[in-house]
């Protein structure tokens, strides 16, 4: 069974005591998005996010590959803060390490960070392991 | 081997959309609105830049949808 592996990116984060920046790790892929015979132009980063139930990604994304967003499956998620954002859901490519996974994406017009979730990017794997202190994301087919 | 990032360029772009190498040595185009990113990308046509969001500094990350 192949396994994927993938080291954490860097983001910088300011010491609240020291006030310096230092660099905090976390679990980002590069992906492509693919729709029909499109595909996004320049690699995403997007966060692999065991507390997101679908794949939640910002509606420019979409548009870029002539998707009619609101002509999407209509959703409401909740935030972490509580807020109640509407996303439309799509059938598309993610495109990782060569390989494509035929999933659903939920688009929203406030949403940020492109997050990969349990329901449509880690149920499409075996076992998704986050090796913390190896700084390392492992994806088994 | 950790992956480095030239932290005095990125510190610059908190809260917005960037258009960087891999590497995170270079920014090529940066934006608050993604689509006017993505505009910019398409012009300035580098295929093996990536797109990212880079988040404030000073806080911590709880993505779930700000």
């Amino acid at each position: 069974m192949p396994l994927l592996k993938f080291s954490f990116e860097p983001d910088l984060y300011l010491d609240p005591i020291t006030k310096k920046p230092q660099v905090n790790y976390r679990p980002y892929v590069f992906i492509s998005l693919k729709y029909k015979k499109k595909v996004s132009p320049n690699k995403i980063r997007a966060l692999v996010d065991s507390g997101a139930d679908y794949n939640t990604f910002p509606s420019s994304f979409a548009k870029e590959l002539g998707i009619d967003v609101t002509n999407g499956i209509k959703h409401m998620t909740t935030g972490i803060g509580g807020q109640v954002l509407t996303v439309y859901g799509h059938r598309l490519g993610i495109v990782l390490d060569n390989k494509e996974i035929n999933t659903y994406i939920f688009f929203g017009k406030h949403v940020t960070i492109p997050l990969l979730g349990r329901d449509g990017f880690f149920n499409y794997f075996n076992k998704v392991s986050f090796k913390i202190k190896e700084k390392r994301l492992e994806l088994k087919h | 081997m950790d992956k480095q990032i030239n932290e005095e360029l990125f510190i610059q772009y908190q809260n917005k959309w960037v258009l960087a190498d891999r590497d995170y040595s270079k920014i090529y185009a940066a934006s608050s609105n993604l689509e006017v990113l993505q505009k910019k990308a398409k012009k300035i046509k580098e295929s093996d830049a990536v797109i990212m969001y880079i988040p404030a500094v000073n806080s911590s990350l709880s993505p779930c949808l700000y």
